[in-house]
């Protein structure tokens, strides 16, 4: 306020600043140099207005003025807090003062206590990081073992299944070829008349049919003109008398020559004349393509 | 968020803006040092005529410019004159907004039209104001103020200022007794007399005076 004295007493060219009027306000500053600001407030328009806006800056509230509401206080301030943290400010780093002194002190206790203290830390850090992976490699490992051995059971295993399915089939494929040896033998002594018919070979006759008595089975076969004309065929065998006494169905075409082959028992015929008709076989409907005849003798 | 120490509410601004300068309890701080200062810079936005909206949104401005400035603060100075600063500030750089926004809005030529065939009016600027002023009202005008000039030079030297500082400068009586170091019951007086003084002399000329 002295360099505002001088001002003043010097016709007033230097206005009071902001600091020194909100100082005149608060009656900071001594009687004299206050009565002298006044006397320049007065005087000069600028300073009115500053004195004016610090007063209505820092008047307590005037008694025509209403009461700010606190509610309206808590609502701005939750818009003041949602516009800060809009803003992104970043707020104020927390810094922490120290003595003067404390920093050498701080500085020499790190040197002496604290450096050796800060190696063995780092050293035992260090090894037991080594620990760690020493252990996490161990681990690994035993791990990797667990699934070899797991693994190799598992072959063992599956290679004693396969072993013994083989040695079932082998002993399967044994035994078919035995049956299969056996009824080659059987077939071998059963005996196979040819039947012809009149259309395909132009026969006038029976075929003739002679069965020993040493002969319980013996074979039939007949000539067809077009064995593929049906995927099955059907044989119905007829006495003398017209009477069916036997019907074989689902026969194929078998060997080279691709004829009907019918496996008969002794037992089942007498001695007689027979007439075959042989019938295609399709979708359930049966037709008629051939017949053949034959005398059958069981005395020879 | 710390809840608030019954201490807490002891501490002068000065010290809160201190503690958050330091990074502490931040939040906290500057909600009680804006609870502190809301009421303050809204009553000083409404003492300057501004609109309840236009109130909290410069007590808003300010305070977020507080909350920026704070690192800066030095203490070299009181916080409260430090945040009068900024509430000028704020409030001057609307002022100049408000002009700024007054001198771009579309200006409207008086004295230019649209061309006419028959230019049988006068331009716009002379059929809304006589270009030719009445001169017997510019003389009652010159003669009102001379009369206002005569009544107030009649008035003692303390009252006359009392009346200029109410009327021109609109400070309240108690801003007028500071000033003029006398008591606030003295301004009413002087104020009161100076109206009847000047309502007498002035009221065939004025009508009734209010001050």
């Amino acid at each position: 306020m002295k360099a505002a004295r001088a001002k003043f007493d010097d016709g007033n060219v230097r206005h009071l600043s902001e600091a020194e009027m909100v100082a005149y306000y608060h009656e900071r500053v001594s009687a004299a140099e206050r009565e002298e600001a006044r006397l320049h407030i007065l005087q000069c328009d600028h300073c009115l207005q500053l004195f004016k806006d610090v007063s209505d800056f820092f008047d307590p509230r005037r008694e025509d003025e209403e009461e700010i509401d606190q509610l309206q206080i808590r609502r701005t301030w939750n818009d003041f807090s949602k516009r800060k943290a809009a803003s992104g400010i970043v707020e104020p780093a927390r810094r922490i003062s120290f003595p003067p002194a404390a920093l050498p002190l701080a500085a020499g206790l790190l040197i002496t206590l604290g450096l050796p203290t800060v190696l063995m830390w780092r050293e035992r850090q260090e090894r037991l990081q080594a620990q760690l992976q020493i252990a996490q490699l161990q681990s690994r490992r035993q791990d990797l073992d667990d699934r070899m051995s797991q693994t190799e059971r598992i072959a063992s295993d599956q290679l004693e299944q396969e072993r013994e399915r083989r040695a079932k089939a082998e002993a399967r494929l044994k035994d078919l070829q035995i049956r299969l040896d056996g009824l080659k033998q059987s077939q071998q002594n059963i005996p196979i008349f040819p039947i012809g018919s009149e259309s395909i070979r132009g026969q006038q006759e029976d075929s003739l049919v002679s069965v020993t008595r040493t002969t319980k089975t013996f074979m039939l076969s007949l000539d067809i003109y077009n064995p593929y004309e049906y995927p099955e065929y059907v044989v119905e065998i007829f006495d003398q008398h017209g009477q069916r006494v036997k019907e074989i169905s689902r026969l194929r075409p078998v060997g080279a020559v691709k004829t009907l082959n019918l496996t008969l028992n002794r037992r089942s015929l007498k001695e007689g004349k027979y007439l075959l008709r042989l019938s295609g076989w399709r979708g359930g409907i049966k037709k008629k393509i051939e017949e053949y005849s034959f005398s059958l003798n069981l005395s020879g | 968020m710390r809840p608030v120490e019954p201490h807490d509410k002891d501490k002068t601004n000065e010290e809160l803006a201190r503690e958050i300068q330091r990074g502490l309890n931040v939040d906290e701080n500057f909600r009680l040092l804006s609870k502190r200062c809301r009421p303050q810079l809204h009553s000083f936005f409404r003492r300057k005529g501004f609109s309840p909206e236009d109130r909290d949104e410069l007590t808003q401005e300010t305070l977020f410019s507080v909350y920026n400035g704070l690192k800066g603060f030095r203490q070299e100075s009181s916080f409260d004159s430090w945040m009068f600063s900024i509430a000028m500030n704020v409030y001057r750089s609307d002022l100049e907004r408000r002009r700024a926004q007054k001198r771009d809005a579309p200006l409207i030529s008086l004295t230019h039209e649209p061309a006419s065939e028959n230019n049988e009016f006068p331009p716009l600027a002379e059929r809304i104001v006589d270009p030719k002023p009445d001169q017997l009202a510019s003389m009652i005008d010159k003669e009102k103020l001379q009369k206002l000039h005569e009544a107030m030079e009649q008035l003692p030297a303390q009252m006359r200022r009392c009346v200029e500082l109410r009327i021109v400068h609109e400070l309240t009586y108690k801003q007028i007794a500071d000033l003029m170091g006398i008591e606030i019951n003295t301004v009413k007086a002087h104020l009161h007399q100076a109206k009847k003084h000047l309502d007498k002399k002035l009221r065939p000329y004025f009508g009734g005076i209010d001050i």
